[in-house]
């Protein structure tokens, strides 16, 4: 914790401004960056030292258009800058950050916050977009007018970081007097100085240039056009995933059997020796086999946030989105719930309507989540009967993605018909940021952290669970040396007796319902459940690694007629359930805090649960009844 | 003898595993506690 001499510097500014970047710079964190608006929904604390070695704290603070919006995000902001959170107490500077291309809009906020009292420095970011397009900056005349010190920066690059940290050095810059401030008319003297100073300080060409990023508009955002390049990037994504993963995760098997091998030549057998085959190895490897996959996923969608593609992609989805009570407020919410549902729903945050929040947190979780990823990448193959290449994969996981996504707007308009309308209409205004050389630093981080986590969640929940299923499904022990009898009398084996005849209708067995029941703990343990309800080491080919161990063993089982088990319609009836059932604890309990009640987290889990259910069985029925 | 050891020992790591989840589930109640990849530092845990 700081001590009671450390200052405070607050880094406020217009959403998508560069603020999380400049935070990283200043602090050397790798808190999320994006290039669109809303990243940052929650305050970031970092410090830095000043050329004379002197510790400042740094908050970087939720990006917004002024002192005044009612959003929960703004009004942290609002109480940060007056000084009324108590775990920061009042700051002692604010650095504005200002996207240098946009100066007419962005140094509102800054005059607000200058007119607080609160010692401010300008950090004039993006200098070098505002020169491409023409804009002849004079730092000079604005510092002078503005009567603060105002620093051109490129936090991207880390240009201009060491001259704000020198113009931060103790003492700090006094507060300034705010001349253009009009008690009566606020708003309006706000804008005619800021437009003063922009024919001062930031001229324009006279004749608008056409820049590289409006060329490239007019193709991404045209009504027709954009829409198919969205699907063509979004496919290519998911093309590369089954493309590329084959190699490495050629490389994650290997591993694995060589783990086998060590653990079987040198224990002898017994149940300890079993327990860490099948349960540790095998139930943890049939999870992070997909690893690859997951690497590849987050490179690409790390490469798209980066550039600015993903911002397009919201002014896309924004008249969509309208059609179902949605402002494109809601669209980085619902885009971070592509990754995990919990990010998302705390992105709600920025949306003011507490209607069109709570639609949007109780949607959140049918964005299909990385956890998703691994029941998907093993039941895809086996609904394609695994002799299909890359591209039909990526067609049915586009489609997976398309489905959850439609179904989510679907339920959001039903929902926004039953809240009603906002008192007030909102507005929403979407900013498009110049393109930009992807922040490879960015992307790699994003993906080291992203593996990690994947990583951590497989050594930790996954493998104890896999654990705990190891030992249900071999005790009690039996006399008899026949796997299939011995997990019969097992306590999995009794559990999938009982819930057999429920999950009978949906197309499963008691074993792939105990499989499915297990994954409301975590979803990806329907992997390590289905490795170990189905005797999977008993495959003869001892090369083959886990995937294919297990998608050989599922596509030999049978009924008790001699009919295949895992048909098609079987294997689409399990990923209509894994689309819409709410298998996530965490994600519970963060809508009830979000929601500000339990009663929403509840309703949340028995409907979407309960779709996934009539959903399986729907599909199930009618495709038994034609024949599939 | 040594597959009776091992039935102990295996128990055992299950038992381990049956605290350590519950421990787990009870600490981590009030959100993903990072497993989620949402990236929050020990610094910024807030969910």
């Amino acid at each position: 914790m700081s001590g009671p001499e450390m200052e405070t510097v607050v880094l406020a500014g217009n959403p998508n401004v560069g603020k999380t970047t400049l935070f990283n710079a200043l602090t050397g964190s790798s808190a999320k960056v994006g290039n669109f608006a809303g990243v940052t929904v929650d305050l970031k604390l970092g410090e830095t030292f000043t050329p004379h070695g002197r510790k400042l704290r740094v908050v970087d603070l939720p990006g917004c258009l002024s002192l005044d919006g009612q959003a929960p995000d703004q009004q942290i902001t609002r109480r940060a800058i007056h000084g009324k959170i108590d775990e920061l107490g009042a700051p002692d500077l604010a650095i504005c950050v200002l996207d240098a291309s946009n100066l007419e809009r962005h140094l509102i906020l800054a005059l607000e916050v200058i007119e607080s009292g609160l010692p401010v420095v300008v950090a004039l970011n993006m200098v070098d977009v505002a020169e491409s397009a023409g804009i002849r900056l004079d730092p000079v005349v604005m510092s002078e007018e503005l009567g603060v010190p105002v620093v051109p920066i490129q936090a991207d690059k880390s240009k201009g970081i060491v001259e704000l940290k020198q113009s931060i050095r103790h003492p700090l810059p006094p507060a300034a007097d705010a001349t253009w401030a009009d008690s009566k008319r606020p708003i309006e003297a706000r804008q005619e100085f800021a437009l003063r100073l922009c024919r001062l300080a930031a001229r324009r060409p006279d004749v608008h240039q056409s820049t590289r990023s409006d060329r490239i508009d007019a193709q991404l955002l045209h009504p027709v056009l954009g829409w198919v390049y969205l699907v063509v990037i979004m496919f290519a994504v998911f093309w590369s995933i089954f493309s590329f993963a084959a190699v490495p995760m050629g490389w994650v098997e290997a591993a694995q059997g060589w783990l086998e091998g060590i653990v079987e030549n040198s224990m002898a057998e017994g149940d300890l020796r079993d327990l860490i085959v099948s349960g540790i190895i095998g139930g943890v490897g049939s999870v992070v086999i997909f690893l690859p996959q997951i690497l590849i996923l987050f490179f690409f969608i790390g490469l798209l946030e980066s550039s600015g593609y993903m911002a397009r992609a919201a002014f896309l989805m924004d008249g969509l989105m309208s059609k179902v009570g949605l402002s494109g407020k809601a669209f980085l919410p619902l885009l971070s719930s592509y990754a995990c549902a919990i990010p998302g729903i705390m992105a709600t945050r920025s949306i003011d309507s507490a209607k069109e929040r709570l639609t949007t947190i109780f949607v959140a979780p049918w964005m299909s989540c990385t956890a998703r990823l691994p029941v998907y990448f093993l039941l895809i193959p086996m609904l394609l009967g695994g002799s299909e290449g890359g591209f039909t994969q990526a067609l049915v996981l586009l489609a997976i993605y398309v489905f959850g996504t439609l179904s989510a707007f679907l339920v959001a308009r039903i929902l926004r018909g039953k809240l009603g309308p906002d008192e007030q209409p909102r507005h929403f205004t979407l900013e498009l940021p110049p393109y930009r050389q992807p922040q490879w630093g960015y992307v790699f981080r994003h993906l080291v952290s992203r593996g990690w986590s994947f990583l951590r969640k497989a050594g930790t929940v996954i493998m104890g669970i896999s654990i705990v299923l190891w030992a249900l499904s071999t005790y009690p022990k039996t006399e008899s040396e026949d796997p299939a009898e011995q997990l019969e009398a097992s306590a999995m084996g009794r559990i999938s007796a009982v819930i057999e005849p429920v999950v009978r209708p949906l197309g499963f067995d008691g074993r792939t319902g105990t499989a499915v029941l297990t994954s409301f703990a975590a979803r990806e343990v329907f992997n390590a459940s289905m490795f170990q309800l189905f005797e999977v080491e008993e495959i003869e080919d001892d090369e083959a690694g886990s995937r294919d161990r297990l998608r050989a063993t599922l596509a030999a089982e049978t009924w008790e007629d001699g009919s295949r088990m895992f048909r098609p319609l079987t294997v689409l009836s399990l990923l209509i359930f894994y689309i819409y059932a709410l298998q996530c604890l965490p994600t519970s309990a963060v809508t009830a805090r979000e929601a500000g009640s339990w009663k929403w987290a509840a309703g949340q889990f028995v409907f979407m649960t309960a779709v996934a259910a009539i959903g399986s069985l729907l599909v199930y029925q009618i495709g038994s009844a034609l024949g599939f | 003898m040594m597959a009776e050891w091992q039935t102990w020992a295996a128990l055992g790591v299950v038992a381990l595993a049956v605290v350590l989840l519950v421990r787990r589930a009870i600490k981590r109640r009030r959100g993903c506690g990072g497993d989620c990849g949402c990236g929050p530092s020990s610094r910024n845990r807030k969910h």
